[in-house]
């Protein structure tokens, strides 16, 4: 797929942020002196609980030519399948009231390419690599983790069973129970990296789907995927993207997802990878006091590349003002009214 | 928020809703080529809303000055924010972005723009042009630029100001050549060696421009304008179909990272 594809532009607009990426690669290394921003999210041994959403860092080259993707706790890469992916008739974006739609369609240029061109880039860089997969049926992820499992370089799997975009596969696994249960089960067993299990808020029960996740293998829960939505062109009089409907991402969809983590970490004992919509390093400290271990910085990226940073800097500061340690934080907004938090 | 603050110098309306303007962005001027963007944040730096950046082509580069122009015609609630911004604010500006145009071949070089689309062409011709005068200017490029009608026609305007020889057309016959700025294109690649052919406008004009220059065996670069989340090619939002092939194995190029400018064999019109 990367055949005939033309010499792409140079990476001159990176100067234009490196004195602000210099600046928080230094407070960064300041703060680690101080606190401790170690995880470990369900067996991922992670230097920092910030890391990157899945389809909104690529295969970290972009970002990387800006600041070194071995700074975030894990790059979750875009989606891989095991053959590749052209992805969706554009227009694929398009922006709505603090947020965006997006409908890419898993373009990718399939696991053997990943394998080979995409993969030891990123382990060159001494980044953490959770591998986010999707197959069109149960067997394809059996195959597919079949392949990437004993590969030095990739941390964990992400498992995609929520991506709205794709008329088979995402969608009717991650809507189902049973559907998730059945692509779990013939990942775990075909490998002994740790799992996440990448869950869709585009449910009527998302507690259901998420013990489902529980019982059929998943160490980690990720969440939320996007929200399906749509936009009509007025002047067109069609829908803006090519597909009809988009995932919605952004601050937009924040208070959703944070409301999906606090229900979750209720119903399971499984550590949650918290995102949708972080904009700031306070939103990340909801997601971290409303339950989740880990929280992924997504689309915000697109209008700030260096927010990853920013997120990890401020949450550090958080921790460093407050004297709490991150295990502690944890879900630290459900302890029941009345009661201090102890520091 | 990142520190990037890029001081809006000037700013003067070419046509309604069409604005020229001006940003002292030293770090981009000083790395830019013809054809490359610059990404925009709209409004202050930590707003959630407009959540995405807003790509604008470079109408001038000035590496000594530190200066780059934009040309923004207010069309959105992002572009109507950008083109009423008044001197003396400051944008978040990230570039430049994307590959530029191809340096030209031997022989005349033809700029055809179409609306806005005529802006990234404005640097370019500079550049072929160089210190020549306008003598020689004629022999190396012609700009030919187009509009629906003339209150719409501003690029004329800024071509005669930098002394780059241009002719125009427009669609309804209020000014230049009544009819297609494609007309134009045929007209002058019969007439004459012409050594390459650039464009940028309306897919429309892209795929007529197409048609004629490889109808005529000239190389013929386009650049494309397509919905961006990212700009630096991590999203693959903007992509574009190939041409060649059929169906979904002939894959998307990447107009953010991949182009803007592309051989015009390269894409799906």
């Amino acid at each position: 797929m990367s055949a005939n594809i033309p010499p792409a532009g140079a990476d001159h607009w990176t100067e234009c942020l490196s004195g602000d990426a210099r600046r928080l690669e230094a407070e960064l290394a300041s703060l680690r002196a101080q606190i401790d921003l170690c995880c470990n999210l369900g067996g991922l041994q992670l230097g920092s609980p910030v890391l990157v959403a899945s389809g909104t860092y690529g295969f970290g080259r972009e970002y990387g030519a800006l600041y070194s993707p071995a700074l975030l706790g894990a790059v979750c890469t875009k989606c891989v399948t095991l053959e590749p992916r052209a992805g969706n008739v554009p227009p694929r974006v398009t922006e709505t009231p603090a947020g965006m739609l997006n409908s890419i369609g898993l373009e990718n240029p399939g696991v053997d390419v990943f394998l080979r061109e995409e993969l030891p880039w990123l382990r060159d860089q001494g980044a953490r690599v959770v591998v986010n997969i999707a197959g069109h049926t149960v067997a394809e992820y059996g195959r597919l983790t079949a392949r990437l499992d004993g590969t030095p370089g990739i941390a964990g799997l992400e498992v995609n069973v929520s991506c709205p975009n794709v008329d088979r596969g995402g969608m009717a696994f991650g809507v189902s129970a049973k559907s998730t249960e059945a692509v779990m089960r013939v990942i775990r067993k075909e490998t002994s990296l740790p799992l996440i299990c990448k869950l869709t808020p585009n449910v009527t029960d998302v507690t259901e789907i998420a013990r489902a996740a529980e019982e059929s293998g998943a160490d980690v829960l990720s969440l939320i995927n996007t929200l399906l939505g749509m936009a009509i062109d007025i002047e067109t009089r069609r829908p803006v993207i090519g597909n009809t409907f988009g995932g919605l991402s952004g601050p937009a969809v924040k208070p959703v997802a944070l409301r999906m983590v606090w229900q979750v970490r209720q119903a399971v004992k499984l550590p949650l990878l918290g995102l949708g919509g972080i904009a700031c390093a306070e939103d990340a400290v909801e997601f971290i006091l409303a339950g989740a271990s880990a929280v992924a910085v997504g689309s915000g990226t697109f209008s700030n590349p260096l927010l990853p940073l920013e997120v990890t800097v401020g949450l550090g500061g958080y921790l460093k003002r407050t004297g709490l340690r991150l295990a502690d934080a944890v879900g630290l907004a459900h302890r029941p009214q009345g009661k201090e938090a102890t520091t | 928020m990142p520190s990037i603050a890029c001081e809006v110098t000037a700013r003067r309306e070419l046509a309604p809703e069409i604005v020229l303007v001006s940003v002292h962005a030293p770090a981009v001027a000083r790395a830019a080529e013809p054809g490359q963007f610059v990404f925009i944040r709209v409004g202050p730096g930590d707003a959630a809303d407009p959540f995405l950046r807003r790509p604008m082509s470079l109408a001038g580069i000035d590496a000594s000055a530190g200066q780059i122009d934009l040309v923004i015609r207010a069309m959105g609630r992002g572009t109507r924010a950008l083109a009423g911004t008044e001197p003396g604010r400051t944008w978040d500006v990230i570039g430049p972005l994307g590959r530029g145009y191809p340096r030209p071949a031997q022989g005349k070089s033809l700029l055809v723009g179409g609306g806005t689309g005529a802006a990234s062409l404005m640097p370019l011709a500079q550049s072929i042009v160089g210190g020549s005068g306008p003598q020689t200017a004629q022999t190396r490029m012609l700009m030919l630029l187009g509009a629906r009608s003339s209150p719409e026609l501003w690029a004329p305007g800024l071509a005669r100001e930098r002394g780059l020889p241009a002719l125009f057309a427009t669609d309804d016959g209020t000014a230049g050549h009544p009819g297609l700025v494609t007309d134009l294109l045929r007209a002058e690649v019969r007439s004459g060696q012409i050594g390459t052919v650039y464009a940028c406008g309306p897919v429309p004009m892209l795929r007529a421009v197409q048609e004629i220059a490889v109808g005529a065996g000239v190389p013929c670069y386009i650049s494309l304008e397509q919905r961006m989340a990212c700009g630096v090619g991590a999203c693959r939002g903007c992509s574009w179909p190939r041409s060649g092939g059929s169906g979904s194995g002939r894959g998307y190029v990447r107009v953010c990272r991949d182009g803007p400018v592309f051989s015009a064999k390269e894409v799906l019109l």
